[in-house]
């Protein structure tokens, strides 16, 4: 196991800014940690990095305690913070060199390390530039660049994407895509959508509180057992109730949300239990009886209804739900 | 590790290695127009030029427009100059140029040290004259984006010539402390210094990462380790007794001033190759000391103070006005103590303020780093740079006995470096501290000049305390000053050192506790 996090809490003075959080993470694994800002991301990132002691609970990290052994800890871990910190007056090369022999490189892999990150990162036209005068795309590539200098098993990327162009964000995905092979990442972003596409497991922070912590597996079935049957019709309603029942049970076409649309059309929501796919029957008999049926498809609630959801709980039920 | 095509896109992946100007790569860059440069090198040939009919006119005893003592601040002027300009140019032929002038300056510079017959002031100018050749020698070695090293071999060369010379001068000063002739100690001493210098640079023109540098560091940090406990146990022997063969005037000038060199160069070496994280800090720290203004402005406006207080030094001597011990008319000077106020803090106050504003301390301490190795990193990068301020008025006293007599005592100055060590020690520890508790760089420089100006008050109080109260002699032995004063007659006194050596010990450790209360804030 790469991180094991226990009982994880953070007081800034009266502020909780991570609450009882526990977290597993395998090696190998790609996590992506998702929440609002101020949700506590940046937090934990920095108590597994060790920079900031946490208030209580245990992280072991590839079996070294943080608080114990953050050198071994530090040795590591390769960190990306959220702000890309770099000394403006220094050449890309020279930083790395640098950050190189602060992480104890040996001097003989020093240059073959560093041209190697440079070519991953693809930094290889601005390596006599100075830090300060690049731009935020190729700061990104220069601190993800210090993260892999030392070859960590653990990389820990503060909103790695923050700021990219959308070019630049695909580029990065692709990176850490490749990169999810030899090393586990942990990564923060607010954007669900690429996401999606890249991490094997989603962990949500929301005020602090885990609510939410699946692997991206689960979370498919999950969304496969709820599908929902959109519909848009025109037309009497007693007909299209029948039809529906005709086509679904009873009890699930009580439970249809309909809304109104501009046009005089009705969409409706029909949540439908297992593998049950009524759409050629319903087209069916909706135009024997004579209704209007313009759309039809069937809906999988996305990784964004799912954090709508959360969102929309309130703090207390998810205090409820991290200690029960 | 996969190639680095791999991550690519397809259309990434076709595009050539080469930047293009439509394509997602960098701004492109055009390599900087070397008319800059070479006015600059230019202009420091007519300065070197008319320094050095000035310094030739003055050794003469002729009169000459300016002064043989303005001539050599337009000589030394004129050198740094060309030194900039054969580090900048691209031009084979010219900076094969330069290094015939470095060889030139090289051998003559040094052929000069052994004429007996030529004043003692001709013989310094011979000195400096072949320091500043090295970086001339050097400039040839250099790689460039735009061209290859010219000369690969000279780097080796130059260290061979260092060892070379820092062996002749450590030999001879142990020859001559076994006969006690402290007098003729200035040649080898050059000697050795010249050697060393030589051998260092080349050490740091190859840098960390270079496996010839890394080699003969280590064997000159074991062989300065080694010089320094023989010269040690030498001395000590001596001092007991056993060795009663050694001349009178043995204690300073033959067997610890050899233990000093040998431990400055060793230290030296394992600084420039150690891979220890403290002295990765202090390396850094020390470039980035010179890719800001504030380091030229500081080393600029404390040579101008220097010298300002020498001519002062000089009218006073010419007077005939100076009691001994003659050197505080020189170091106790209003304008120069005032420009020391000021330059502790501009030295100290980046140093971990930047970090916190900037962030980089948050990555810098996630990397195997400990607070200790980053703040006795700065501390150590600072003191330096605040050794390095006295250079230019150590270079002056060069002058002097052009401008007045040779009879000149310079032991003075010996303790007086072992003072201003400590001294400079706490003032860039308090410096350090204040930068540790501020995000805010004028914050720390501010609470710093006020630190300095509070450690000059006991100085001025003491005296009017002095007479009446027993808090005189306790203000006399914190004040800076007066620890200086006693040094520069010649008297080292542990007591005076005593109230800087804590200082820097306690603020270094609160600056340590200062980073780490990130963690119980």
């Amino acid at each position: 196991m790469m991180v094991d996090i226990q009982h994880l809490t953070k007081f800034f003075g009266p502020v909780l800014a991570v609450s009882d959080v526990s977290l597993r993470i395998e090696a190998n694994e790609i996590v992506g940690l998702l929440g609002n800002n101020g949700a506590g991301k940046s937090t934990l990132m920095r108590m597994l990095t060790t920079y900031l002691p946490a208030t209580s609970g245990r992280i072991m990290v590839d079996g070294f305690d943080v608080l114990t052994q953050s050198q071994d800890v530090r040795r590591r871990i390769g960190y990306l913070p959220e702000s890309i910190p770099l000394y403006p007056e220094m050449r890309v090369e020279e930083y790395l060199r640098y950050r190189a022999q602060l992480k104890g490189l040996e001097r003989s892999q020093v240059r073959s390390r560093i041209d190697n990150v440079l070519g991953r990162c693809r930094l290889m036209d601005v390596r006599r530039r100075l830090c300060g005068t690049l731009s935020k795309g190729f700061r990104q590539r220069v601190g993800l660049a210090d993260a892999l200098l030392a070859d960590p098993a653990l990389l820990i990327l503060d909103e790695p994407t923050d700021g990219l162009d959308p070019g630049q964000k695909q580029e990065a995905l692709a990176l850490l895509r490749d990169l999810g092979r030899e090393h586990t990442i942990l990564f923060s972003s607010h954007l669900l959508g690429e996401v999606e596409t890249l991490v094997s497991r989603v962990v949500i922070l929301r005020r602090g509180h885990l609510a939410l912590d699946k692997r991206i597996e689960e979370l498919r079935e999950e969304a496969n057992r709820e599908r929902t049957l959109r519909f848009e019709v025109r037309g009497e309603a007693k007909a299209v109730e029948a039809a529906l029942i005709a086509c679904a049970s009873a009890d699930a076409v009580k439970s249809v949300v309909y809304s109104q649309m501009p046009d005089g059309w009705t969409q409706g929501e029909l949540r439908l239990p297992g593998a049950m796919d009524p759409r050629e029957e319903l087209v069916r008999r909706m135009s024997t009886a004579g209704v209007g049926l313009r759309h039809i498809e069937f809906h999988r609630p996305s990784l964004q209804d799912r954090w709508n959801e959360i969102n929309n709980r309130d703090v207390a039920t998810l205090r409820q739900k991290t200690t029960a | 590790m996969a190639e680095s095509n791999e991550i690519l896109s397809p259309t990434q992946a076709a595009e050539s290695p080469e930047p293009r100007l439509d394509g997602p790569g960098p701004s492109q860059m055009i390599e900087d127009e070397l008319a800059m440069p070479r006015m600059v090198g230019i202009a420091s040939v007519m300065a070197l030029i008319i320094g050095f009919v000035a310094v030739g006119f003055g050794l003469q005893d002729r009169s000459f427009a300016i002064g043989p003592g303005l001539g050599l601040l337009f000589m030394i002027a004129g050198l740094t100059g060309l030194v900039v300009h054969a580090f900048m140019e691209e031009d084979t032929t010219l900076r094969l140029a330069f290094f015939g002038a470095g060889v030139v300056g090289a051998l003559a510079g040094t052929g000069v040290l052994f004429l007996s017959d030529w004043s003692v002031a001709g013989r310094a100018l011979g000195a400096i004259i072949a320091f500043v050749a090295l970086p001339l020698l050097l400039s040839v070695a250099r790689g460039s984006s735009a061209q290859q090293p010219v000369l690969g071999f000279v780097p080796r060369g130059l260290l061979i010539a260092g060892i070379a010379l820092l062996t002749i001068g450590l030999a001879w000063l142990f020859r001559l402390s076994e006969r006690g002739e402290f007098e003729n100690i200035g040649l080898p001493l050059v000697l050795a210094a010249l050697g060393g210098a030589y051998f260092l640079g080349v050490l740091g023109f190859l840098g960390w990462e270079s496996e010839l540098g890394n080699r003969c560091g280590w064997v000159a940090t074991l062989v300065g380790l080694a010089i320094a406990l023989v010269a040690l146990a030498r001395s000590l022997a001596h001092e007991a007794g056993w060795w009663p063969a050694l001349g009178s005037a043995y204690f300073v000038p033959g067997g610890y001033l050899i233990v000093l060199v040998s431990l400055l160069i060793a230290g030296a070496s394992y600084a420039t190759v150690s891979d220890r994280p403290t002295l990765v800090v202090a390396r850094r720290e020390l470039e980035s000391f010179f890719y800001s203004p504030i380091a030229y402005f500081v080393l600029i406006s404390f040579a101008l103070a220097t010298w300002f207080s020498y001519q002062n030094f000089l009218g006073n001597l010419a007077e005939g006005r100076v009691l001994e011990p003659i050197l505080n008319y020189y170091v106790i000077e209003l304008f120069l103590i005032i420009c020391l106020l000021f330059s502790v803090p501009l030295i100290t106050m980046r140093l971990l303020s930047e970090e916190m504003r900037a962030g980089t301390l948050e990555v810098l301490l996630t990397a195997p780093v400990d607070e200790t190795a980053v703040v006795l990193g700065k501390f150590l990068a600072a003191f330096i740079m605040f050794m390095s301020l006295w250079l230019p008025f150590a270079l002056y006293l060069l002058s002097l006995p052009v401008a007045a007599q040779p009879g000149f005592d310079f032991r003075p100055l010996l303790s007086f470096a072992v003072v201003l060590s400590a001294t400079g020690a706490g003032f860039v520890a308090m410096g350090l501290l204040f930068s540790a508790v501020s995000s805010n760089q004028l914050v720390a420089g501010a609470l710093t000049l006020v630190g300095m100006i509070g450690l000059l008050v006991p100085y001025i109080l003491q005296f009017r305390l002095m007479e009446t109260s027993g808090w005189g002699t306790v203000l006399n032995h914190i004040s800076f000053l007066s620890g200086w004063e006693s040094a520069l007659e010649g008297k080292l006194i542990p007591r005076q050192l005593v109230f800087s050596l804590s200082l820097t010990v306690f603020c270094l450790f609160c600056a340590g506790k200062a980073l780490e209360s990130r963690k119980w804030k």
